[in-house]
């Protein structure tokens, strides 16, 4: 177990190593000083949270430490005590035997530190607000903690390993590589910590008050509390950003051990043998590419009729064609009826597909079949907050602002849009209100990245979208085996795709291949400001890139790409209906 | 609840262990203010080394007190002309402000102008008047500092003059500073009504809602019943040192020796000696003789008066002369 230094004097981010009074395979117990950190002559002596034995000292007296460095491991048995010493008459405590009460007033109260929660308040303090932000687990939320952050970061662990398993063909000869799920897990726990420090160093640096519980609304105020603290807040307004949780369907065997959601995953420490995926969606299929190339047999069980099947046809194709290329097996129309165990660590999965019935043999089974938003129905009945029909999460209009004036929601809760940007710009829109700024939050230019291999961006209208709204569209199409720099990183798979209205505007875009979800934002700002195809003709690109596959897009919804031959290459434009 | 807490001691091991229990029993409601006095003591950092950073020799020729405090920062001189102020409060982001300000405005009105400097020192014209440090105990934050009144400066330096030791140390090291008294700039300016303008300047800002406790000799050690007072100990004031290595090394008629140790929680861990003389069993004896005591004088020169070699009076009185 490893000893790290949580906090400093005041604001420090580094002090130095002080007195170390401990030593390697003494024992220890709850309360014990282990060393001192001095930084600014204030000492803090860094007391054992648990009884054991230290195993190694990692720091050494007059050396220079910060925030997040691990000081010591230990060996922990028996449980992790609160910091108090049982109190006899003479005895000293810490002080934390008995509950304090706080009572706190302020502009903006938000619940949820998640990037909409954490967001709000930097915009509040920002714009002159006093604002507490109530978080009964981690700042950054889902995303930092169990969503975003964590897979990107098992996502290049698998590439590196693919990258690995390929080099041959790149020139460059590697033996016995082998992938440790437990390395992978502690450098995702890492970049984690970090940016999670970060945020908190944002919150201390804008001033914003940060309460450690679950905040719970009665009558008018927010009541936070835990074992030492009852904290009760008086805002002016109140933000819920609560979030959303993984669900399991409810089916039998859905409560087993090895039956996990994405949160569970994130913390394996083995690398299945066989994985069953139930739900191929973004979450699903960034999974499944993740454990595919770290050495799983994958199998995808899909309840609609294509994996991902928000996207275009052509941008299934591709993935399809990839899945079995790499071995990722997909079942698609099918619907998961019940896991059943076997001998051993063996699970299996029932699926029915039309009329018939399958069995897949797995060791572990991950469920990632959606997101439900935390809503505490009570408190919201007993405040007025109304739910939406269509988005089922909290009712709001274009200012954030729910049927109860006092009270906003943002992000997840509010279902509309289950994306981290969106969540944080809701967060800004909402703030703005409140501050007495008009602004309004539009969903329709909303980019959204999926990190399997290769990458998908996306962006705008869709041809999905425009058939079923009745709209008439062009399509620009540029193959990345067309491109130089796509060539060179043997990264050839996939297109640009740009959609443009009969008047040649570019109203959506969507991008398959290396790199796809950061070359997407490049027709964010374009598509906001219904740029026209020829406003980019003359729009110069950096050779060799694979951005310059963009221009091309462009320059082929005219039949007018260079690097290829277009199939749009008419004298007459044709309006694909 | 505030509380203002006059100490009539001037036993530092008392004073130290009464601040050190005050601490332990506060709370979130807690705001004391604690005026104390010290009879000639040097005071180090949490963190320093005794042996490194004060004129050991003159202190325990003269019979100074040394006590090791539980806050960081350097090495100070106590004597009656200077007064301690410690505050206790639960840990905010603005009470050390508070705290100074305090300070500040108390002297503001007997006539002095001081100035908060980014070291946590208080200083008037450049020159020091006040050292501040600080250590915090789970929510509750203690911050004391001395005050310059009309302190013998010249003994001041006398003890924290750091004699010529060879020694390298991982300790917090003191930084010197010119410092100088508040009497200097004002003639008539006393420890008392200094003492008297810091509680009025307290009751002002906290409100009337305070009680003046005096604290005697015998009260204070009745407080102190249960309470474990470290600072009687020597593994405390010089033990609890951060580990440091020492080197001795002189010319004899019979030869050179150069003596290192390495000290770890004051006691010898590790002991290399490099001589030319002739006799080739004396290094291995005086090795054997200093490996695990502690750094101490008399136990040092009782375990090495018992080799039965002619150059042990050299090399005894080597190690006294450096060693106290």
């Amino acid at each position: 177990m490893e000893i790290k230094i949580k906090k400093l004097s005041g604001h420090d981010k580094e002090a130095k190593i002080g007195k170390i009074c401990v030593k390697k395979n003494q024992e220890v117990r709850v309360g014990d000083v282990l060393l001192n950190l001095e930084s600014g002559k204030g000492n803090i002596a860094l007391r054992s949270e648990y009884n054991g034995k230290v195993l190694n000292v990692h720091c050494e007296e007059g050396s220079n430490v910060k925030i997040g460095d691990v000081v010591l491991t230990m060996d922990a048995n028996g449980n992790k005590g609160p910091l108090e010493t049982v109190t006899k008459k003479g005895e000293y405590s810490f002080g934390f035997t008995k509950q304090r009460n706080e009572k706190i007033d302020c502009d903006i109260a938000i619940i949820g530190g998640g990037p909409g929660g954490y967001v709000a308040a930097i915009k509040a303090a920002q714009l002159g607000a006093s604002v507490v932000i109530i978080e009964k687990d981690k700042l950054g939320g889902t995303c930092l903690n169990y969503g975003c952050i964590p897979t990107k970061a098992f996502v290049k662990s698998s590439h590196v390993f693919s990258d690995i398993k390929n080099s041959d063909s790149y020139g460059i000869e590697v033996k016995n590589a082998t992938a440790n799920m437990e390395k992978i897990v502690a450098r995702k726990n890492e970049i984690v910590d970090t940016l999670v420090g970060g945020i908190e160093y944002l919150m201390s640096m804008y001033k914003i008050k940060v309460i450690r519980a679950e905040g719970i609304i009665k009558d008018d105020i927010i009541v936070a509390e835990t074992k030492q603290l009852k904290s009760e807040i008086a805002a002016k307004k109140v933000i819920i950003a609560t979030g959303s949780s993984a669900f399991k369907i409810n089916i039998p065997g859905a409560d087993y051990e090895r039956v996990l959601t994405s949160k569970e995953i994130l913390q394996i420490n083995e690398i299945p043998q066989k994985l069953t995926i139930i739900g191929g969606g973004i979450i699903g299929m960034e999974f499944a590419f993740i454990f595919n190339a770290l050495g799983s047999e994958v199998t995808v069980v899909e309840y609609l009729d294509d994996v991902l099947c928000i996207l275009d046809e052509d941008i299934i194709a591709v993935i399809n064609e990839k899945c079995k290329s790499l071995g990722i097996n997909l079942y698609t129309s099918s619907k998961a009826e019940e896991i059943i165990k076997a001998n051993g660590k063996t699970l299996i999965t029932k699926f029915t597909k039309g009329e018939e019935t399958n069995y897949i043999v797995s060791d572990y089974v991950l469920m990632s079949v959606g997101r439900k938003p935390n809503i505490a129905s009570e408190q919201l009945k007993a405040l007025g907050i109304e739910i939406d029909n269509k988005y089922r999460g909290i009712k709001v209009d274009e200012t954030l602002k729910t049927s109860n004036d006092k009270f906003y929601a943002i992000g997840d809760v509010t279902n509309i849009l289950q994306l981290a940007h969106v969540a944080s710009h809701q967060g800004i829109v909402a703030v703005e209100n409140i501050m007495g700024i008009n602004s309004t939050m539009k969903y329709d230019v909303v980019p959204s990245g999926i990190f399997i291999s290769p990458e998908i961006g996306t962006v705008g209208i869709s041809e999905k979208d425009a058939t079923a709204t009745g709209i008439k569209y062009k399509v620009g199409k540029f193959p990345f085996s067309a491109n130089g720099k796509a060539l060179t990183n043997g990264d050839t798979e996939g297109f640009v795709k740009v959609i443009t209205n009969e008047d040649d505007v570019i109203i959506g875009a969507a991008i398959i291949g290396s790199g796809a979800t950061d070359m997407i934002a490049t027709f964010t700002s374009m598509i906001e400001k219904k740029t026209h195809v020829d406003d980019v003709i003359h729009t110069i690109f950096a050779h060799p890139t694979t951005a310059e596959s963009i221009h091309e897009a462009i320059l082929d919804v005219k039949g007018e790409s260079i690097h290829n031959v277009s199939n749009n290459r008419v004298k007459d434009d044709k309006s694909k209906a | 609840m505030c509380r203002i807490i006059e100490s009539k001691t001037i036993n530092p091991k008392l004073n130290l262990a009464f601040e050190e229990f005050l601490v332990k029993n506060a709370n979130e409601d807690t705001n004391i203010l604690f005026l104390w006095q010290n009879d000639e003591t040097v005071v180090i950092g949490r963190n320093q080394n005794p042996w490194s950073e004060c004129n050991i020799e003159n202190i325990k020729k003269d019979d100074i007190n040394l006590v090791r405090r539980l806050t960081g920062g350097g090495a100070v001189f106590h004597d009656l002309g200077n007064l301690n102020f410690t505050f206790i409060s639960k840990n905010t982001d603005t009470k050390i402000e508070e705290n100074f300000n305090i300070i500040i405005d108390s002297l503001a009105k007997l006539g002095v102008i001081s100035k908060f400097t980014g070291k946590n020192d208080l200083v008037v014209d450049e020159r020091k008047i006040s050292g501040n440090a600080f250590v915090v105990e789970g929510d509750v934050l203690c911050h004391h500092g001395t005050l310059l009144v009309d302190a013998n400066l010249n003994r001041l330096s006398y003890y924290l003059n750091v004699s010529e030791l060879k020694l390298k140390s991982k300790g917090i090291q003191s930084v010197r500073a010119r410092v100088t008294n508040v009497k200097s700039i004002k003639s008539d300016i006393t420890v008392e009504n200094v003492r008297t303008q810091i509680i009025e300047s307290f009751m002002e800002r906290f409100g009337q809602d305070t009680n003046l406790e005096v604290y005697d000799e015998k009260r204070i050690q009745k407080t102190l019943t249960n309470f474990e007072n470290r600072y009687e100990k020597w593994s405390w004031n010089y033990g609890s040192s951060p580990n440091f290595e020492i080197v001795f090394e002189d010319r004899f008629s019979w030869g050179e020796i150069q003596i290192n140790l390495n000290v770890n929680d004051a006691e010898i861990t590790d002991v290399k000696i490099f001589t030319d003389s002739n006799d080739p069993l004396l290094a291995k004896l005086i090795e054997s003789k200093l490996i695990n005591i502690r750094f101490d004088r008399n136990e040092i020169l009782k375990s090495i008066g018992t080799i039965n070699k002619v150059e042990i009076k050299d090399i005894s009185n080597l190690l006294k002369s450096k060693i106290f």
